[in-house]
């Protein structure tokens, strides 16, 4: 009968038994650290060094790959090398939407191929059953995860920044797997989330924004140093931090959506939206001020600034879905949870409705109608009235700011 | 390219719930390829024995003619391998240099492939004459001698026997930003709305 890793026992060299986890099974091996790619190719000697080490992490993950089960589970916890080289790629790879094309074809090739085989290292990673001979009892597996470290929220948000996007089947049963057999990656959500609220207020800050707090209204920092007085590098920087801001938590958030409860409770909702009310037309007016070198930065910029409005509006709508509307769904024979989750979206959407450039934004990508339409027909106890001066707002909002895409119509609503 | 700032690095920086990663060792290549060569060692003739079995089986070459090609090999070696690496490093080194080449005529892709796996980049002019001595020592040998160097060798080729874990799962990926752009952005319209907001 099968028996599971962390059950197996065999001799040591001294006759005692030893766990088939141990670190003295482990292979003396040197992972190297990746690093960013260079910038300049044309710079042999710093495009060599970089393509030398791609080429060993490529090497050493195949290998590492190719072992058997409680041989790859030892090196994975004891290895440290192996956690330095794999945290080294989450923090400098770059994401798919940066842009590689100045990399030679094979360099790029190597990347590419470096980037399949650390998301199978983490795919393995996170797999407590790897076929019915090879596995790991649950709970046992949830430690070693936590106690090693093999994985923590920044690393779970890297990996889904970096690979959501074409490959979110599968990691969304990853991001399952991980957080159902280690329920204190919740807890350290939990606690994450007064850094990321930090983060948002940090950026609104250097862009001349104090963020509101409950009972305040945003106010403009005119006593801070803000974005009008950033140089076109430093510009450059908030906007990238806020787009991989946005990109990640949009990606994160997509993967695994349970985790919503938790920024729910954090009322990241609000947050968000007084957020986008505020810095996005600072940062839209600094692209059109600023001046850069490059005539095509400022293109650049733009598309990046569009792509962060709508990952900024995929995380609310992301949040709403699942912690309102998808509970509705689930528990349509439940008043008592119906009527909460109902009051809960009306009270999120009202929280939002000052927020007229980000109500139009909302509902240029989504239709607050077709949330409406979907409660009512899930449950009995909703009526359309409660929701009509939420409508109202939000149509007055997209009057004033909405913008229809093609085939464009006559109604202002959206 | 530029380091990005990041969200997952501040925290990392500002939170508590990741390993505090500290610096690790900055010459991490350095002791990447020495281990390649302590393990290429391993499952080879040391270089003693390599330049032993060349003096005892050589046909038509004096020691000293044998000990001057060898001297070359090394010299060749340290360019090949980096002129800070230790004497036994560097004697690995050449050893997996005639390893690789004993049996081919000229430095192919193969062999510089395997060379920029083992050593990284180095200078092509190294990896030719390198090839060239190891031709030359060869040449002194009987196909008796050779045999028995390649019966070694395929010993210690050991391919790994495990089938790699994920090789029939689909991964895709790629840094196609043009078609992120035509994902994520839309249009001219879009450009105006951002002038206008």
């Amino acid at each position: 009968m099968p028996v599971a890793l962390d059950k197996i026992n065999g001799p040591s060299e001294n006759g005692s038994a030893k766990s088939a986890l141990d670190p003295s099974r482990i292979e003396p091996m040197v992972f190297v650290r990746y690093s960013v790619p260079p910038s300049d190719p044309d710079n042999r000697a710093e495009y060599d060094a970089w393509l030398e080490r791609v080429n060993f992490l490529c090497d050493d993950l195949h290998w590492l790959l190719q072992l058997p089960h409680d041989k790859f589970w030892c090196q994975v916890v004891f290895d440290e090398g192996l956690h330095k080289a794999l945290d080294s790629f989450l923090r400098y790879c770059p994401r798919c939407h940066e842009n590689l094309e100045h990399l030679p074809e094979a360099g790029l090739q190597r990347q590419l191929e470096l980037c399949r085989l650390v998301f199978l290292t983490y795919l393995r990673m996170s797999t407590h059953k790897e076929s019915k001979d090879h596995f790991i009892t649950p709970e046992v597996f949830g430690e070693i995860l936590y106690k090693w470290f093999l994985f923590d929220i920044p690393k779970i948000m890297d990996i889904c920044s970096l690979f959501g996007k074409t490959n979110g089947p599968l990691l969304s049963k990853m991001l399952g797997n991980i957080f159902t057999q280690q329920p204190k990656y919740t807890d350290d959500l939990r606690e994450t989330m007064p850094t990321i609220l930090q983060v948002l207020s940090n950026i609104a800050a250097r862009c001349g924004v104090l963020l509101e707090t409950p009972g305040t209204a945003p106010q403009k920092l005119a006593h801070l140093e803000g974005a009008m007085t950033l140089t076109s590098s430093d510009f450059q920087d908030v906007l990238l931090y806020l787009s991989d801001t946005a990109l990640t938590l949009h990606r994160f958030l997509d993967m695994y959506p349970a985790a919503a409860s938790v920024f729910h409770q954090h009322n990241f909702c609000s947050v968000l939206a007084n957020f986008y009310e505020c810095v996005m037309p600072e940062l839209a007016a600094q692209i059109k001020q600023q001046d850069f070198r490059d005539p095509s930065t400022r293109k650049k910029l733009a598309r990046k600034l569009q792509q962060t409005r709508k990952s900024l509006v995929s995380v609310f709508h992301t949040i709403v879905q699942h912690v309102c509307l998808t509970s509705v769904l689930e528990n349509v024979n439940n008043e008592e949870v119906v009527t909460s989750c109902i009051e809960d979206f009306l009270h999120t959407m009202s929280t939002v409705l000052s927020d007229r450039r980000f109500l139009a934004a909302y509902e240029s990508m989504y239709s607050f109608r077709d949330n409406v339409d979907l409660l009512l027909q899930a449950s009995s106890v909703i009526e359309a009235s409660q929701f009509e001066y939420i409508q109202a707002a939000i149509d007055l909002a997209f009057a004033t700011y909405g913008h229809r895409k093609s085939p464009r119509g006559d109604t202002n609503t959206g | 390219m530029p380091e990005l700032p990041r969200l997952t690095g501040a925290l990392r920086a500002f939170g508590t719930v990741s390993c505090q990663d500290e610096a690790g060792p900055s010459n991490d290549l350095a002791l990447r390829k020495s281990l390649l060569l302590k393990k290429q060692k391993d499952r080879s003739l040391s270089w003693d024995n390599l330049t032993l079995l060349i003096k005892k089986n050589a046909t038509g070459a004096s020691n000293s003619d044998i000990s001057g090609v060898t001297k070359q090999l090394i010299a060749t070696a340290k360019q090949i391998v980096g002129s800070e690496e230790s004497a036994e490093t560097v004697e690995c080194g050449a050893a997996f240099l005639f390893d690789i080449f004993k049996s081919v005529e000229s430095v192919g892709q193969r062999e510089a492939t395997q060379l920029r796996s083992t050593f990284g980049p180095y200078p092509a002019t190294a990896a030719t004459k390198a090839c060239q001595l190891v031709r030359k020592l060869v040449g002194w040998l009987p196909e008796a001698a050779l045999a028995q160097l390649s019966s070694q060798r395929e010993e210690g080729d050991g391919a790994a026997s495990n089938e790699e874990f994920g090789r029939s799962i689909k991964f895709s990926m790629s840094y196609n930003v043009e078609e992120e752009d035509k994902d994520d952005i839309s249009s001219e319209e879009d450009e105006l709305a951002l002038e206008d907001n």
